[in-house]
């Protein structure tokens, strides 16, 4: 007998080849199995660049919110000079993707700045209509209640975003489908009706629910509409433009995300104010950045897929 | 073939003379009696064709012809050869119980659909207590393949009788009214339930007299206490006014404070709160001004007991409770607007929570397929949509 379990055995009636000799699960391993392509390094840490990324965008949120309330209750800031740097750090680097991802946007510029001014009135009027609803929202809850709830939000942010489409893989979606008929890329024709966002839908309505919770302990209207403002260009445009960044300049891209993480982690690093907390800061943005890849790189060697006649078929075009 | 016809039926003036039912003999699918449902100015005159041997449906054919008019002007001659009359036994399902008979109900407006029922009782309880829906001949559409189930038997004459409910009577605000009940259902009402549980169903005619009897003496008693005692019962119902009153402000301002470490919204609540005590002081005032009206104390609230002790005397006791509860209804419906506003509010709010977490997975309902489908949103309709659902997670308690 057999010490493995019998797998396949030849059928008399039906058509189908047997594996013949392949009678058990090594058999049946070498016959199906196939290694994937072997990755370099550098794009496997080109890869990580944008998690990294999402997780300097996190805490830049995070602590942008809290020098904000002490600013509100007039505490005294540590280090005053970091609000003007954190500012220049976020503004070059939301200037760099926007300068490399020119000429990428499928809409006219009428239509985009129709589209902004609309966004932007909305925001205002429902800001204003709501405001005071949202101030007194989450006054009955202690503030850790809510910051544990915020910063859970960020992580599930962090954890849903779509990380293939943040690399500039292409969307397949009805959204596009006359764009995928004429080319590969999505950038063909010209769009006019508002697009979907793709960049992971519980990711982005994590991170606004969070903006919700942090918005309402803080008692300035102004205030609130520029860190929700702040949520909404990090958290919903950033994406889309990245995306487009690396479908336009595929070989430049890691390079400007790679910027972009250094002047935002600069600028948290300058915003956070206890030494254990950069320190966590710092260890976790090596780990996803250069540790988790390098890991990565190791472990491809042990991957293998396996595919057979068991698969649910896919068309291929 | 057999023609049927329609022989009165004995019980036929509970009916508005509408009371005859039809069956045949399921096993050989002929017809052994005439017993018709038709409206009071028409009889349905019909034909049973033997079911089709290949395809095995029941085909009937009829007409509804005016009752004045004679029979014999209808049918062919030779139809008349096969014309039969039957005579018409008592409909009660007991003498039917060991048989194969079927009951039928008609429907002239859609060309003559009809029902099978196998049990007479079910078949007929659901339209002895609609004596509209019986006027006007209600039935559901029949299919030959179902007779055969007795289950679904059972489950069609409760689509019946539900279908005949919503064809019921147009008055249905009144219908809502316990007096109208009363009043449109006369026997209907517990007394004569009870005596229908209780005495032998061979007589009928008993159980109604007990029923008037009872009611007339106590409607004398309870209209005689309260004649006597309408001074003292006017008192008592200003003082439960008040009591009632100060009842809802404690339960309004306990429900303020927070209770069982409840967290609500304050100013939410509070507004809420002092509209609630507004509307009750309004309400109380007015109720109590109407029972002060024209200066002397509780005016109003005697005459009303004098009407209603006056009624209980002529009409019966379950006259005058019926309309006790419908006053009891009008004066507290600002309870009941209050009741049907929050309950709506609750079940919208529900709704938007249920819609908006559905929002926040990238789902939507899809009420084609009664299913939950992805969606794509763009970042705006993403961000007032989280707006809304912090705001309806975070009110729900409130």
């Amino acid at each position: 007998m057999n010490e493995y379990p019998q797998l396949w055995q030849r059928d008399p009636d039906t058509k189908i080849r047997s594996t013949g000799c392949y009678s058990n699960l090594d058999g049946l391993s070498k016959k199906f199995s196939f290694k994937p392509c072997r990755k370099s390094y550098n794009i496997i840490w080109k890869n990580s660049l944008v998690i990294g990324q999402e997780f300097v965008l996190t805490c830049f949120f995070l602590t942008r919110f809290r020098i904000e309330l002490q600013v509100e209750q007039n505490e005294t800031i540590e280090n005053p000079l970091s609000q003007n740097l954190s500012l220049f750090a976020v503004s070059s680097s939301l200037f760099l993707v926007i300068w490399f991802s020119r000429g990428a946007s499928r809409s006219t510029r009428y239509h985009k700045a129709q589209t902004r001014l609309m966004d932007m009135l909305l925001l205002a009027m429902l800001l204003r209509l709501i405001s005071a609803v949202l101030k007194t929202l989450t006054g009955s809850y202690s503030s850790n209640t809510v910051h544990a709830l915020a910063i859970a939000g960020m992580l599930v942010h962090w954890w849903g975003c779509d990380y293939c489409y943040a690399n500039g893989t292409a969307v397949s979606s009805p959204f596009y489908k006359d764009e995928e008929k004429n080319s590969s890329s999505s950038l063909s024709l010209p769009v006019k009706k508002r697009e979907p966002f793709f960049g992971g839908t519980v990711s982005l309505n994590a991170a606004f629910f969070s903006t919700t919770l942090l918005a309402s302990r803080m008692n300035s209207n102004w205030s609130v509409c520029a860190f929700v403002s702040t949520s909404v260009t990090i958290f919903a445009f950033y994406p889309v433009r990245r995306h487009l960044l690396y479908v336009t300049s595929p070989k430049e891209a890691p390079y400007v995300v790679l910027a972009t993480i250094i002047l935002f982690s600069t600028a948290s690093w300058l915003l956070l104010q206890s030494k254990l907390e950069k320190l966590i800061y710092g260890a976790v943005l090596l780990i996803v950045c250069f540790l988790a890849p390098t890991w990565k790189y190791y472990l491809q060697d042990f991957k293998s897929h396996i595919h057979g006649p068991w698969d649910i078929a896919h068309i291929r075009r | 073939m057999t023609v049927l016809l329609w022989p009165r039926c004995k019980q036929e003036k509970h009916l508005n003379n509408v009371g005859i039912v039809v069956g045949w003999n399921h096993d050989s699918n002929t017809v052994i009696c005439a017993k018709i449902l038709h409206h009071k100015d028409y009889i349905f005159l019909r034909k049973i064709i033997r079911p089709d041997q290949q395809t095995g449906d029941l085909r009937i054919l009829g007409k509804w012809i005016p009752r004045k008019e004679k029979v014999e002007s209808w049918l062919s001659s030779d139809e008349m050869a096969e014309f039969t009359l039957t005579p018409l036994g008592p409909w009660w399902a007991n003498e039917l119980r060991d048989s194969n008979d079927l009951l039928i109900y008609y429907d002239p407006e859609q060309n003559y659909n009809f029902r099978l029922e196998r049990s007479y009782q079910k078949g007929f309880s659901c339209l002895l207590k609609r004596l509209h829906a019986v006027e006007q001949l209600h039935c559901l559409q029949y299919d030959c393949q179902e007779e055969e189930n007795d289950e679904n038997q059972h489950q069609c004459s409760a689509e019946y009788s539900s279908a005949l409910e919503r064809r019921a009577s147009p008055h249905v605000i009144l219908q809502n009214s316990l007096l109208h009940k009363h009043l449109t259902e006369t026997n209907r009402i517990s007394l004569h339930y009870f005596f229908n549980n209780n005495l032998s169903k061979d007589l009928p005619s008993m159980r109604s007299h007990y029923a008037v009897y009872l009611d007339s003496f106590l409607g004398v008693l309870v209209g005689a206490t309260i004649l006597i005692y309408r001074k003292s019962l006017s008192k008592i119902l200003s003082v439960a006014i008040g009591v009632q009153y100060q009842t809802l402000q404690d339960a309004i301002e306990w429900l303020e404070s927070f209770p069982i470490g409840f967290k609500l919204n304050e100013p939410l609540t509070h507004s809420m709160g002092k509209q609630l005590h507004i509307i009750f002081y309004c309400w109380n005032n007015i109720i109590l001004g109407l029972g002060d009206c024209l200066g002397h104390n509780n005016f109003i609230f005697w005459w009303m007991f004098t009407g209603l002790g006056s009624i209980s005397f002529l009409f019966g006791a379950t006259t005058f409770f019926a309309i006790l509860v419908d006053l009891i209804q009008v004066g507290t419906l600002h309870l009941i607007f209050l009741h049907a506003f929050f309950n709506e509010l609750y079940r919208f709010e529900l709704y938007m929570l249920v819609s908006l977490w559905q929002v926040y997975r990238g789902k939507k309902f899809n009420p084609l397929r009664k299913r939950t489908d992805t969606m794509e949103y763009d970042s705006m309709q993403l961000l007032i949509g989280m707006l809304l659902f912090a705001f309806s997670l975070f009110l729900f308690t409130t």
